[in-house]
């Protein structure tokens, strides 16, 4: 018995003691001011201190577009360029053709298509004849005859002569369609 | 008032009212958050700065301040982990064995004082310091935590990211240890 009320006093004690040794491990008292010293720590900082952090990081991406940028335009600069290839070497001797006469027919043909389509469509054409003989108006116009040529001097000329020539030519052109039409509707009519 | 004057106005309001939350947190903690920093560190210079870089940390999620349900507790949880990641920064924590407490003592008392003495004595602090600092980091936590008078074992659970019945346990548990040592030390 004695034995132990010996033993719970000893863990009494060593309770005591512990609570006692712990109790001043903890009470630490900062010194003299310290609310002050971080008030003012406080204050010195930047009062949105995570703007920086956002100004750097916007920073490095704009950075890193320029350099990115930077880094296409030098490297397409130094890209070599290949020579231009002939795709169509199976018409090389077809005479070229006037980029106006091909832009004529091609309005002609597709009146409603978009401005910018047609400028597109124009480059590409342009393109095309630069890069190769092929053409794309058929039947390939020829150099103009000698008559030909004649009649486009004469027509240049004489303009008025030239166009009651016409008018005249016309009438009689006219005239001859019309007797032909009469023959063949009385061929038929006897049938 | 335009509406973009009623803005900053707003602004300006909200920043104030920031402030002077953070400014009332530092007068009303400071000594809790010193207190934890000091139980890790064991060092005045360090747990001063330990104490400063919880309130800037503070201030840097201030934002989120509005959101804080008990500010207490999420202080000390800020000035628990400052507090530990300084200490593993510097790496100046002695480890020493709790099996050998021979070399415990041999440490921090004098070869001329009797096992009594040093017990009852002056030298208590160094021995408990030392033994503490022995504990396994699991029970070293909430042993520290708990001799701080500010905290509840609902704080420290919060804090340390356990429950509170596993704070209770573990405490019980580093008591044991300690008095054993001591307890050891005694019959010397």
């Amino acid at each position: 018995m004695a034995n132990y009320d010996d033993n719970r006093k000893e863990r009494d004690d060593l309770d005591r003691t512990l609570d006692a040794a712990l109790a001043k491990y903890a009470s630490v008292e900062p010194r003299e001011g310290l609310e002050e010293r971080i008030l003012a720590n406080l204050r010195s900082q930047d009062t949105r201190p995570a703007e920086p952090t956002r100004w750097n990081w916007r920073f490095v991406a704009a950075l890193a577009a320029v350099l990115m940028i930077a880094a296409v335009v030098v490297w397409r600069w130094n890209k070599p360029t290949l020579p231009p290839v002939a795709t169509h070497p199976q018409t090389p001797k077809q005479a070229p053709v006037a980029p106006e006469v091909a832009h004529g027919d091609e309005n002609n043909s597709a009146p409603r298509k978009s401005k910018r389509h047609q400028t597109v469509r124009h480059q590409r054409e342009h393109e095309i004849l630069a890069a190769g003989p092929k053409l794309d108006v058929f039947p390939t116009p020829l150099p103009l005859s000698e008559q030909e040529k004649i009649l486009a001097t004469y027509v240049a000329r004489y303009p008025e002569h030239a166009a009651l020539v016409a008018v005249a030519r016309m009438d009689s052109l006219r005239q001859e369609a019309e007797e032909r039409r009469r023959i063949a509707s009385e061929r038929d009519e006897r049938q | 008032m335009l509406a973009g004057e009623a803005i900053l106005s707003g602004a300006a309001t909200a920043e104030r009212g920031r402030d002077e939350a953070i400014a009332g947190m530092v007068r009303q903690h400071s000594r809790l958050v010193y207190r934890i920093a000091f139980a890790v560190l064991r060092r005045h210079h360090d747990a001063e700065d330990a104490t400063q870089e919880t309130f800037l940390r503070v201030l840097r999620y201030s934002s989120k301040l509005a959101a804080v349900e008990d500010p207490k507790t999420w202080l000390a949880r800020i000035a628990w982990r400052v507090a530990v990641d300084r200490s593993k920064r510097s790496g100046r924590r002695q480890e020493i064995p709790l099996d050998q407490p021979e070399q415990l003592m041999q440490e921090v008392v004098s070869p001329n004082a009797t096992a009594d003495q040093t017990i009852q004595g002056t030298q208590v602090g160094a021995v408990l310091e030392k033994l503490i600092a022995a504990l396994p980091e699991k029970l070293r936590a909430p042993m520290v935590l708990s001799a701080i008078e500010e905290m509840t074992p609902r704080q420290i659970a919060a804090t340390l990211n356990i429950n509170e019945a596993a704070v209770r346990s573990r405490v019980f548990r580093a008591r044991q240890i300690l008095k054993e040592k001591l307890a050891q030390r005694g019959q010397r």
